[in-house]
């Protein structure tokens, strides 16, 4: 598959059958609720929870058992009922992280939900790109890594 | 969640992540490589068949050694990885949606 294919963004589409106010609400302040935590966690099995706390430069953070915590990013923009984007580094430090922006646009009486994950170019040794080798692969290791082997570790 | 891809565990791995950076900047002998890593010539060998097994680099001969060169569509398995990862939070939210009705 050609290089540009395989860092481009990943964009991934939902429509909920909620008008944009509740599906924003839904998606952000009960994620607790419906995020899939046994398998999409950093503490697997001892994951208990997860919170979004609901402003920019609030944290999306994960709780064990017994209280410790992972921090899967911080909110960057919180435009409730329309958009919420943040930084995405579960079980790696956040100078690895990517980015994910999440829009809300009103479908009828229903709601599409697009979420865009991007961030593979900027991370990780874009310096040392070089003339006539560029594959594209400048921060696609440690970003792709981050989020898989972060989700995998479930 | 399906299992991490065969790629992944190739990159878990600091050492081979390093030969990965290595050759992003340029493709390069065995030698080269064990000559600009913390790590000797038999480690980076194999190394590079673990990476090459992921499919994540690939050779060319030239004369008596092999020149390894990565292999961006490698990344393929990963990135399928990850939209199913995407698909399934999304999913379990649409589903939960439905349920408050």
């Amino acid at each position: 598959m050609p290089v540009d294919t395989a860092v481009a963004p990943l964009v991934k589409t939902v429509t909920v059958a909620c008008s944009v106010e509740p599906a924003f609400t839904l998606f952000t302040s009960r994620i607790a609720d419906w995020w899939p935590l046994a398998t999409h966690s950093v503490g697997g099995t001892a994951a208990e929870s997860v919170t979004i706390e609901p402003h920019v430069g609030g944290r999306i953070v994960e709780t064990l058992t017994g209280g410790s915590e992972h921090v899967w990013g911080t909110i960057t923009a919180w435009e409730p009922s329309r958009r919420v984007a943040f930084s995405w580094h579960p079980g790696r430090p956040a100078a690895e992280a990517t980015h994910v922006e999440v829009t809300f646009v009103a479908l009828g009486a229903a709601t599409e939900l697009t979420l865009v994950h991007t961030g593979w170019q900027s991370v990780a040794g874009g310096a040392a790109r070089r003339a006539g080798y560029d594959t594209g692969w400048d921060g696609v290791l440690a970003s792709l890594v981050a989020s898989v082997q972060a989700a995998e570790r479930a | 969640m399906t299992a991490c891809p065969v790629v992944c565990d190739a990159l878990g791995d600091s050492t081979r992540r390093e030969i990965l950076e290595a050759l992003r900047r340029k493709p390069a002998s065995v030698g080269q490589l064990a000559s600009v890593l913390p790590v000797s010539r038999p480690a980076v060998s194999q190394h590079l068949k673990v990476l090459h097994t992921a499919g994540l680099v690939g050779f060319r001969e030239e004369g008596t050694r092999n020149v390894y060169h990565l292999r961006p569509e490698g990344l393929e398995p990963l990135r399928r990885w990850l939209d199913e990862f995407w698909q399934d939070a999304l999913d379990s939210f649409a589903a939960f949606v439905e349920s408050q009705d």
